[in-house]
């Protein structure tokens, strides 16, 4: 499979109002995302995970690193190339509420995102538009509504009418179930599901959800202080991880059954400030596993098959059996 | 048309809203008709009918010169109305605007409009009211600048408050995402729902700019006498009041106290109808 989009080396520094600190929300991070996958971008609230997602998508310039989509590097692009690339990219937002605009009705609302392409005949904007209500399911009798008019749910498909109009290749999916009641959330699931069968978009999906992850993302990244501590295949990262901070991270997931033994694995400690970030693993003052030299050393990726990459002073090969790998269809 | 039935549906709920726009269409409709509905030309003086109580020729008395205070009451809603509409009209044009592109653009330019609104805002309106007519000299024109430019600042808080923090919602965010330029990003997501406030505060300070020109007129640093204007008419039948002729004076009092009222009310009633969760 292509790569859409290749990251390499994206840092985001925020400064702090009225001193010189800033923080770092994001430090050094590199993956790529496969044409047609769901890839997805877990940690807990502050890793920077939504930070990520808004530098791809430009909407929040990256302190540095590179951004290619296709292979064309877009962060460094005029206004001209970036409008054509903007249609291409969409994002879907955690609050539904929020993210629509209480005085602009369903139709306007998902209309008015194609009115910029100026290309665009009207009888075929408008066609556009019905095209994309009716994929979320919205009909006419509800085109006139106004966001407070609707549930969540609506509200949220919406969203991702607004999204999938401009026909993009690829959508930012900012934990766009974390706000929806669980019926909701899997109607919505479902949705993106049949959208990407339908038509081959790629996702990225970000969220702190672990069991919707793994039911929809092929491959996941695990996001600590900014950095991704570990990301391969879905089924390697849950079910084979290698770094601490998963294993903490998976050993907290509540299981359907109280008999399947739970892991007691934990992290000692708080989250360090992302203002003064220590030396070395940045896990090092949480981390059971701990040595002298994770305090002063960098941790390297270390690749342990399959396309799963830890990073990790302890990621050393396995010594344990290997849990087959189930393929993803 | 269906702006206009769904409007009126909601001001018949309202009582007060109601009251309040009845109050502004007769304040209206005498400005427009005043020379069919008042009986003498408002600068009319009959100095043998001078001082006259209410009666039936002159159902609000007469003033000291013997002008018909009905027909002057009548009359000054024209330059009191005219006053308060283009006065918060201008200050309106001149307050949004600013308002949205300095919340749009902090930083520098942002910093700096909010200071001279500061400065602007640190002086008691009256004083600098007097000072801007006395530089300007005072006629209506005047006194319209004056108060546009001592409402502006106003509006400018408000609009920029409102931009400020709606500016950081999704659907501003989505609007980007989606290829809008900053233009339409301001003028079609940020302005119309942040016009709230500041629409009601436009109704109230209809108001406010009335009684500023009726004060303004009475201390003679406004319309000059004898044209017929409510502050003035107030300050020639002030020394009268002492000897029981009370009545030049009390009638335009009532006639600022009852549109400033009006459009108080409608403002209120602007503050519920303009909510976007209503419709």
């Amino acid at each position: 499979m292509k790569n859409l989009l290749d990251i390499k080396g994206i840092k985001k520094h925020f400064p702090v109002r009225g001193t010189k600190d800033v923080v770092t929300a994001v430090n050094d991070i590199s993956f790529n995302i496969r044409e047609g996958e769901t890839f997805g971008l877990i940690g807990e609230s502050g890793s920077g995970k939504s930070s990520v997602g808004r530098c791809i998508l430009n909407l929040i310039s990256p302190t540095s690193g590179e951004m290619r989509y296709k292979g064309m590097e877009y962060s460094k692009f005029g206004k001209k190339e970036a409008a054509v690339i903007r249609t291409e990219m969409q994002m879907v937002f955690q609050d539904p509420y929020y993210s629509l605009n209480p005085r602009k009705t369903v139709w306007e609302t998902v209309e008015d995102t194609l009115r910029v392409n100026k290309n665009l005949a009207a009888t075929d904007r408008k066609k556009m538009t019905v095209d994309a209500l009716a994929k979320v399911q919205f009909f006419e009798n509800d085109y006139e509504k106004y966001p407070h008019q609707l549930s969540a749910g609506q509200q949220q498909r919406v969203g991702i009418a607004r999204a999938i109009a401009p026909k993009p290749k690829f959508i930012v999916l900012d934990e766009p179930t974390s706000s929806l009641d669980l019926s909701v959330r899997a109607e919505i699931i479902d949705l993106l599901v049949k959208l990407q069968k339908d038509s081959g978009i790629t996702y990225l999906f970000i969220s702190h959800d672990l069991s919707t992850i793994q039911f929809l993302c092929h491959r996941v990244a695990v996001m600590y202080l900014g950095r991704i501590v570990e990301y391969g295949d879905v089924n390697e990262v849950f079910h084979n991880h290698r770094h601490p901070y998963s294993k903490a991270l998976l050993a907290s997931v509540m299981k359907p059954d109280p008999k399947i033994p739970r892991s007691d694995y934990r992290l000692s400690g708080e989250i360090p400030s992302p203002i003064n970030l220590p030396k070395g693993c940045h896990l090092a003052s949480r981390c059971p596993e701990v040595e002298a030299k994770c305090r002063e050393i960098d941790p390297p990726f270390i690749d342990v098959g399959n396309g799963h990459f830890v990073n990790c002073h302890h990621a050393a090969p396995l010594e344990k059996e290997r849990i087959p790998v189930t393929q993803k269809n | 048309m269906l702006y206009l039935r769904d409007f009126s549906y909601s001001l018949r709920r309202n009582r007060g809203g109601f009251i309040g726009f009845l109050i502004i269409m007769i304040t209206l409709l005498c400005a427009i008709f005043a020379p069919i509905i008042a009986p003498y030309a408002p600068e009319e003086a009959i100095v043998e009918d001078s001082r006259l109580a209410p009666n039936s020729d002159h159902i609000f008395g007469t003033d000291e010169t013997g002008m018909d205070v009905f027909s002057r009451v009548v009359h000054a809603t024209r330059i009191d109305v005219t006053i308060a509409v283009f006065g918060t009209l201008l200050s309106l044009l001149i307050g949004i605007p600013i308002g949205l592109a300095a919340a749009y653009r902090e930083g520098l330019f942002g910093e700096i409009t909010m200071r001279i609104a500061d400065v602007l805002q640190a002086f008691p309106v009256f004083i600098l009211a007097i000072a801007l007519v006395s530089i300007l000299g005072n006629n209506v024109q005047n006194i319209i600048i004056a108060i546009a430019f001592l409402n502006a600042p106003i509006y400018m808080r408000f609009v920029r408050s409102e931009v400020l923090s709606i500016k950081q919602r999704p659907y501003v965010e989505a609007a980007r995402c989606a290829g809008m330029s900053n233009l339409k990003i301001m003028f079609k997501e940020l302005l119309p729902n942040s016009l709230r406030p500041t629409m009601v505060q436009a109704s109230i300070n209809m108001g406010w700019a009335i009684l500023l020109t009726a004060g303004l007129s009475f201390i003679g640093a406004g319309v000059r006498v004898p044209t017929a204007e409510w502050g003035s008419m107030i300050a020639i039948g002030a020394p009268l009041i002492i000897t029981g002729q009370w009545w030049s004076s009390f009638f335009p009092g009532v006639a600022i106290g009852i549109t400033v009222l009006g459009f108080a009310l409608f403002g209120d009633f602007l503050r519920l109808y303009l909510d976007p969760e209503r419709r």
